[in-house]
């Protein structure tokens, strides 16, 4: 309740304020409304109207002479600065502190003394005196425009204004009297040519100055009337008319090349109206003047000669005139044109780029449908030569208008080009191998030091992928021929024998012309490692790597021209960049590496290692062969990697497609390598038993004679077998896979060697016989550097000890066989079974049980 | 949506919206001042039919947005090439009536609706004569012939030629 009173107490003394406020307005009131109201009446109405209402009564005299009114007028004709105001506003309320207050009644710069010393307080603030500010200028203000010193003050009207609220009214009143009559005079003109405006301003500058002036003023008038609507029309059609004639001068400047006349009119209209008018038409007549004296020559490009197809030495003077006509023209541009560096980019955009993009156009037209590869040699080689326009101011402004539409193209071009051309290479191999494929005859190689071999050749490799290309020099035009017939015209080649090998090495003799003594030596090293591996030449093809690495490169090399322009382009050109490498890696790798291993693969998987005794087994040794040279392979990618694609893979990035398909490309041959050697030893090890199983003659160990004491002949062949087949990988694979080799290897020559102790009968010359055997597979265990297959070897040689004591000795046999200490690779159960094999054993087993199992068991 | 009252000089009662109520920063401030009241506001200024034709031109503008800085104002200004369509129609009344709305509206302080009324009394003044323009706003003239002819004198500046 007490709350409820309270606010209605609140309530009353708040209705109370209100009412307080409508009798001050109704005190107010003049006539009708309030002051206030009539201001905002006065806000709307022009300046004639205006004086009108001055002379209704002395409240709206005071009213007219607002000076907000006047300040807004200002503001609209953008010849007020409300922040420069309010520091004079503050400067003077500080000055006016030293003045004697008691001037404040008499002070008014009004005429009209008796109005402003009414107390009325709408706004109107008696206007302070200042010392500072000068009132020079006599009201009406009589302009002569013919004369210079009228026209001087028609230009510099804006130049007055002093941005005081107390002197707002007295300059707008001197803008309003300096442009008025010109402004009438022009919207009551009958024709352009009679305005004061013009005839009085007569060059260009000035009438471009005066229009300006007079647009701006138009701005002062109340929005919204007929007749304010009107009279900027007027305006607006003098200044459109004005423009065009400027155009018309500047036009036949630019005819003439009279670069003065150019100069003139470009000011004045860029003053004016801005550089978009008159830079259109300059573009516009320079297109059509460039064109003129600059010869459009794109076909002389295309001369029909025997070995090219297309020559670009018209290009490179093409774009060599161009660019020199640039540079003048950039010169001329800073002399004389108001915006030197915005005409020259608008030059570059719409002038010099889109003719060197015609050009280029024009040149493609030709090319594209008949030949891909010229065509992207074409713009590659193009875009060599006009990257010299990166040097000049706005450069990549004509790089970018000309090449545009083609880069697109280029970069899906070449992708495609790499992708079909691979495949090419490796499918017309393919062929040829399917032809060939009876007429292949297996020459195998002796063992070889291979590694060296290899690493002469990886050098020799690698010399080439450092040497710079020259892939675009001009003479080299018939590079793009050779390439062509790379594979699909070895016939021409006269020297068959070295087949593919030659045309290869050419390509890189082509290549890098400069380095021909390196590219000899390559070629040597080509062709000696064509001959060393021709007996897996029906697998895969050191030939056809190279071929498609340089496939690769070629493409590589024309996409590195597009860098270094500019960061999205590069972004782009990498992407290509990678998307070229991922392209080599699987034709390279899927469809040329894998299918030779699985080649290879199945060959091993159906042979029959039971067929006959031989030193090597074909596919074994093929397929060593090729794991070698899938190695080298794998080599050259890396250099390969390592040169050309090390700027553009962030290096171990692993979400960079280039580099995970790189480690895909590496698993692909570790994976297939495993597998073919996991093949492999089945071959080889199956071929060993056989090899022990047809080699040793009956009873070989079970005589009685010791004969000469050396290793059994299937012993000396099975070592000798192994032997060769591992040096063969020695040097071609990781050494983790030849580590799992070699033990594999081992530990299966172990048990092959256990099984066949088990078939056999032994004697103790037997054994003796054995020893030597067991000795030498020892020898040969030690040889594979594998440390835990050493002690199965020397527990096998333990084993020949087991039957090499003489059967009187029983007890010793038992003792050796519980001497866990003789053979730690074997439980003594399984020593036990080999003592079986003993061919007295029937005789010794009761001795030898007892030593084992104690006396009481034989009583058992 | 809560409802205000307001009371006309001839004491009929209207309820509003709110929001509808809030177009007069007179009201919308007493409203954020006093909170919530039952009571109805008393306008003794503005009669029933003022008061109806207001809550019409509220009721169309509610949703207009109106911040009341200085800067709009201006582009107000500018843009006031003419009044809006509605509005040249709502204001399309007797000269008593329009000047009641204007009245109405500068006490409530709807500013939009000032400025309506007073571009319309603009144009109603234009070209008209000083005893023209006396007598629409009934003032008398207090000048004397002599200060007459001395702003006559003073207004030469813009004198038609």
């Amino acid at each position: 309740m007490k709350s409820n009173r309270r606010k209605r107490n609140e309530y009353e003394q708040y209705i109370a304020t209100l009412n307080r406020r409508l009798d001050d307005l109704e005190a107010a009131k003049i006539g009708v409304f309030t002051p206030n109201i009539y201001l905002q009446v006065l806000t709307f109405l022009p300046i004639r109207d205006l004086r009108t209402c001055a002379l209704t009564c002395k409240a709206f005299y005071r009213l007219c002479h607002n000076r907000s009114f006047f300040i807004k007028k200002l503001k609209r004709l953008e010849a007020w600065d409300t922040r420069l105001a309010r520091e004079h506003y503050r400067e003077d309320r500080l000055s006016s502190q030293f003045i004697s207050t008691s001037n404040d009644s008499s002070l008014n710069s009004s005429s009209f003394q008796a109005l402003t010393s009414s107390s009325d307080d709408v706004n109107v603030k008696t206007e302070q005196s200042n010392s500072t500010v000068k009132k020079d200028i006599q009201f009406p203000v009589h302009i002569d425009y013919y004369s210079e010193g009228g026209k001087q003050t028609v230009i510099e009207v804006f130049n007055h204004i002093h941005n005081r609220v107390e002197l707002a009214r007295q300059d707008f009143l001197y803008i309003y009297q300096v442009l008025f009559p010109l402004y009438d005079d022009i919207v009551h003109a009958n024709n352009t040519l009679d305005p004061i405006a013009l005839s009085a301003f007569s060059t260009p500058e000035e009438q471009a100055q005066v229009i300006q002036l007079l647009v701006r003023f138009g701005h002062c008038a109340p929005h919204g009337y007929p007749e304010s609507i009107e009279s900027q029309i007027a305006i607006h059609k003098i200044a459109d008319l004005f423009v065009k004639a400027c155009l018309v001068e500047f036009e036949v400047g630019c005819d003439t090349r009279n670069f003065k006349m150019i100069a003139r009119f470009a000011n004045v209209l860029q003053d004016f109206s801005g550089p978009d008018t008159y830079l259109d038409t300059y573009v516009k007549k320079e297109s059509s003047y460039i064109r003129s004296i600059i010869p459009f020559d794109p076909y002389s490009c295309l001369s029909i000669s025997e070995d090219t197809i297309v020559q670009l030495a018209p290009l490179k003077r093409f774009v060599e005139q161009l660019r020199q006509y640039t540079l003048s023209q950039s010169k001329i541009v800073e002399k004389y044109m108001p915006q030197p560096e915005f005409t020259m980019l608008l030059y570059s955009r719409e002038v010099i780029g889109p003719y060197l993009r015609d050009y280029i156009t024009a040149l493609c037209e030709h090319l594209s449908d008949e030949d891909l590869l010229s065509y992207l040699k074409v713009i590659s080689g193009a875009y060599a030569l006009c990257k010299s326009f990166i040097d000049i101011s706005d450069g990549f402004v004509v790089l970018d208008v000309a090449f545009q539409t083609q880069i697109d193209v280029y970069m899906s071009q070449e992708l495609q080009l790499l992708n079909s051309k691979t495949q090419r290479i490796v499918n017309d191999w393919n062929v040829e191998l399917e032809k060939k494929a009876d007429a292949t005859v297996s020459v195998y190689q002796k063992a070889m030091s291979q590694s060296m071999v290899k690493n002469t050749f990886l050098k020799a490799f690698k010399e080439i992928m450092l040497r710079p290309t020259s892939l675009f020099s001009l003479s080299n035009t018939n590079d793009a021929e050779n390439e062509d017939t790379l594979y699909a015209g070895e016939h021409k080649n006269d020297m068959v024998s070295l087949e593919l090998t030659d045309s290869a090495s050419h390509a890189f003799a082509h290549h890098n012309s400069t380095a021909s003594m390196d590219t000899n030596e390559l070629k040597l090293q080509v062709a000696l490692m064509k001959e060393r591996l021709s007996g897996i030449s029906s697998l895969f093809n050191l030939e056809v790597a190279l071929s498609l690495i340089h496939a690769c490169k070629n493409s590589l090399a024309r996409a590195n021209v597009f860098l270094g322009v500019s960061a999205s382009q590069d972004d782009d050109v990498r992407k290509l960049c990678k998307s070229l490498f991922i392209t080599l890696l699987k034709v390279l790798g899927t469809g040329h590496l894998k299918s030779g291993f699985d080649r290879a693969i199945k060959h091993l998987s159906s042979f029959d290692p039971r067929n006959e005794i031989t030193e090597t087994i074909e596919p074994v040794v093929k397929f060593l062969e090729l794991i070698s040279v899938g190695d080298m392979i794998q080599q050259m990618i890396d250099a390969f990697y390592e040169e050309e694609m090390r700027n553009i893979c962030v290096k171990d990035d692993t979400f960079d497609p280039a580099v995970s398909e790189k480690k895909n490309f590496e698993h692909l041959i570790d994976e297939k390598a495993a597998e073919g050697l996991h093949k492999g030893i089945n071959v080889l090890m199956e071929h060993v038993d056989y090899l022990l199983e047809t080699l040793t003659p009956p009873d070989y160990f079970a005589t009685e004679e010791i004969g000469i004491v050396e290793p059994s002949k299937a012993c000396q062949y099975v070592v000798q077998f192994l032997e060769y087949h591992l040096k063969l990988i020695v040097g071609c694979a990781d050494r983790e896979i030849l580590d799992v080799f070699y033990k594999e290897i081992g530990m299966r020559l172990y048990s092959s060697i256990c099984t066949f102790i088990r078939s056999q009968k032994f004697t103790t010359a037997g054994g003796i016989r054995f020893l030597s055997d067991a000795n030498r597979y020892y020898q040969f265990a030690l040889s594979l550097k594998q440390r835990d297959i050493a002690p199965y070897f020397k527990a096998l040689k333990e084993i020949a000890n087991l039957f090499i004591v003489d059967g009187k000795n029983s007890k010793e046999i038992g003792a050796i066989t519980t001497d866990s200490s003789r053979f730690s690779v074997f439980r003594p159960e399984e020593v036990y079974e080999f003592a079986h094999c003993r061919s007295d054993w029937f005789y010794v087993k009761h001795e030898v049980d007892k030593a084992i199992y104690g006396m009481d068991c034989t009583v058992m | 949506m809560s409802k205000v009252k307001l009371l006309s000089s001839d004491n009929e009662e209207f309820t509003v919206d709110r929001i509808v109520a809030e177009k007069s920063i007179l009201i919308k401030n007493m409203l954020e001042d006093m909170g919530e009241m039952n009571v109805p506001i008393p306008l003794p200024n503005v009669s029933s039919n003022v008061l109806r034709k207001i809550i019409e031109w509220c009721e169309h503008h509610k949703n207009d947005l109106y911040t009341g800085n200085e800067d709009e104002t201006e582009i107000r200004l500018k843009k006031s090439t003419d009044i809006d369509e509605w509005d040249q129609k709502f204001i399309s009344v007797d000269q008593e009536m329009l000047f009641e709305i204007i009245l109405a509206s500068n006490y409530l302080d709807i500013k939009p609706l000032l400025d309506t009324g007073c571009k319309t009394i603009a144009n109603m003044i234009r070209g008209k004569s000083p005893e023209d323009i006396r007598k629409t706003f009934n003032i008398p003239n207090d000048f004397t012939p002599e200060e007459e002819e001395q702003i006559r004198k003073e207004n030469e500046w813009a004198e038609d030629r």
